[in-house]
């Protein structure tokens, strides 16, 4: 079990309510996931993707301690 | 103002632009500079007009994102000298600048080529996330 710092943007933030938590997370991305939607029900229905210490994951990985993660909707600059 | 920083709180003064090319007066091998300045349109969403936009940003991936813009570009376009980006955070109402864009090359055409490209891959790649406001006080997330 790691904790991490969870990090949320954009419209994510209105599923969960605050932009940041420290949590006990399971060892990898994908199980993180399902904890965040058992959690967040509404997280199923937006888009997103993450990032794992500022890098863009596609796929799964293993999380380690202090791994900051955060949850990103589609990007919207300009 | 911070010439150098990614990021400005509010809109982005179209003084940056002046004061990079007169920065840029120094550098006398560059022959072209090309600019970009985005703004917030007042659009109408279901009979409702948009006053402004609000901007957030995911800081820490920032800056490491738009180097690899910046190296994605120098790579490609071998004739450049600088890329300047400066995007807004927080609010920027309706008319307000919230990206400007500056490239310096030595001859016109990559300067041309390389400022569509690297606004492109701004929307593309840059955390940056932005809600609408509405004139009844309403707001919507883009993207």
């Amino acid at each position: 079990m790691a904790t991490v710092n969870l990090m949320y943007f954009g419209s994510v933030t209105d599923v969960t309510g605050i932009s940041s938590e420290k949590v006990d997370v399971p060892a990898t991305l994908d199980e993180l996931n399902e904890m965040l939607q058992a959690r967040y029900p509404k997280l199923s229905a937006i888009s997103y993707r993450f990032s794992v210490n500022r890098q863009l994951i596609t796929g799964n990985r293993q999380l380690a301690d202090g791994d900051d993660i955060a949850l990103l909707p589609p990007f919207a600059g300009g | 103002m911070d010439l150098n920083s990614f990021l400005i709180e509010g809109p982005v003064p179209a003084m940056y632009l002046s004061d990079l090319t007169n920065r840029e007066q120094e550098k006398t091998a560059s022959g072209a500079l090309a600019f970009f300045l985005g703004k917030v349109r007042n659009d109408m969403v279901d009979g409702k007009m948009v006053t402004g936009i609000e901007y957030s940003a995911y800081y820490e991936m920032v800056e490491p994102v738009i180097q690899s813009i910046k190296d994605e570009l120098f790579n490609k376009y071998p004739d450049l000298s600088q890329v300047h980006i400066m995007h807004s955070t927080g609010l920027v109402k309706c008319g307000e600048n919230s990206l400007a864009v500056m490239i310096a090359s030595g001859h016109r055409k990559q300067s041309f080529a390389a400022l569509a490209e690297c606004v492109e891959l701004i929307k593309e790649k840059l955390p940056i996330w932005k809600k609408e406001l509405f004139s009844d006080g309403t707001t919507r997330w883009i993207g």
